[in-house]
């Protein structure tokens, strides 16, 4: 916990740990100090995929910057990371009735307890009243000048609370360095 | 704050420590070789305890990896269904 957490935020943090399964905690309105955080959320950003047909998709959607603090100011990376990030009532309300409502009951308390591993839930994300989920295993690069021109044309919606900062960090971690499966064999 | 059982196993010079703990208990044990002074042999110390605290009071001493996984301890993949589900929504929404 020591070469992450600061000394002065391991009990304020301990005091969040302790409130899971409940998430209120996560993020807050943008962050006043600085412009440009990591994990800070911002509306109507430009997206690339490759659909499974080899489609080329460019869209801006609301997405959550991956990219360290660090290489975040104007000429540091060229490149910004960022996730999309979905309204979660709108994908439960069209699954409602294609899917056993046990299991789908199942599925959603899993998302907003953030069990998923794929998915960061936060609960209450502005334009986003019942939660909102973050796709960690749609992680797609952008020119770092379209986080420069979001930022400065105020498109920032949300930045992650300290402790929220430090629970991102740790589904980023479990999400990239859980253990291999023991059928895995390496040389 | 539930947390599934856990088992970090650390040593150093001289000194093992190895615990587990659940939601409700941590066990804990040491087992420590100390030199003595001139005396050229090793005294043997055992201590072992059943100590009856919040697995939330040892955050503090795990590294960070090991922290992120005490944390999201029941944390899990999207099953088949789950994964089908939501890919078809999120195309339908980049598409939208």
């Amino acid at each position: 916990m020591t070469s992450v957490v600061r000394e002065d935020h391991k009990h304020s943090l301990i005091e969040s740990l302790k409130l899971i399964p409940e998430f209120s905690w996560l993020v807050g309105l943008p962050n006043q100090f600085a412009d440009r955080l990591q994990g800070d959320f911002f509306k109507t950003f430009p997206v690339i995929y490759l659909d499974r047909t080899g489609e080329t998709l460019s869209v801006r959607k609301p997405v959550m910057v991956l990219n360290n603090t660090c290489d975040l100011p104007p000429g540091h990376s060229t490149m910004v990371s960022v996730a999309p990030v979905f309204d979660l009532e709108k994908y439960l309300q069209k699954e409602t009735g294609k899917r056993n409502p046990q299991s789908l009951a199942s599925y959603e308390r899993d998302i907003r307890h953030n069990r998923i591993t794929e998915l960061l839930y936060v609960p209450n994300l502005p334009d986003f009243p019942a939660g909102a989920i973050v796709r960690l295993d749609m992680i797609c690069s952008v020119a770092s000048e379209f986080l420069k021109e979001a930022a400065e044309s105020g498109r920032r919606f949300a930045s992650f609370t300290q402790n929220g900062f430090y629970l991102l960090l740790m589904k980023l971690t479990y999400h990239m360095t859980r253990s291999e499966s023991a059928e895995v064999s390496r040389i | 704050m539930a947390l599934g059982a856990y088992l970090v196993t650390t040593s150093g010079a001289g000194v093992s420590r190895r615990w587990t703990d659940t939601a409700a208990s941590v066990t804990w044990s040491a087992r420590a070789s100390v030199p003595t002074g001139c005396f050229p042999f090793t005294d043997l110390v055992e201590y072992q305890s059943e100590i009856q605290r919040s697995p939330v009071d040892f955050l503090p001493s795990l590294g960070w990896v090991d922290l992120a996984r005490v944390v999201l301890a029941e944390s899990r993949s999207l099953n088949g269904w789950e994964r089908e589900s939501l890919d078809e929504f999120t195309w339908a929404e980049l598409r939208a």
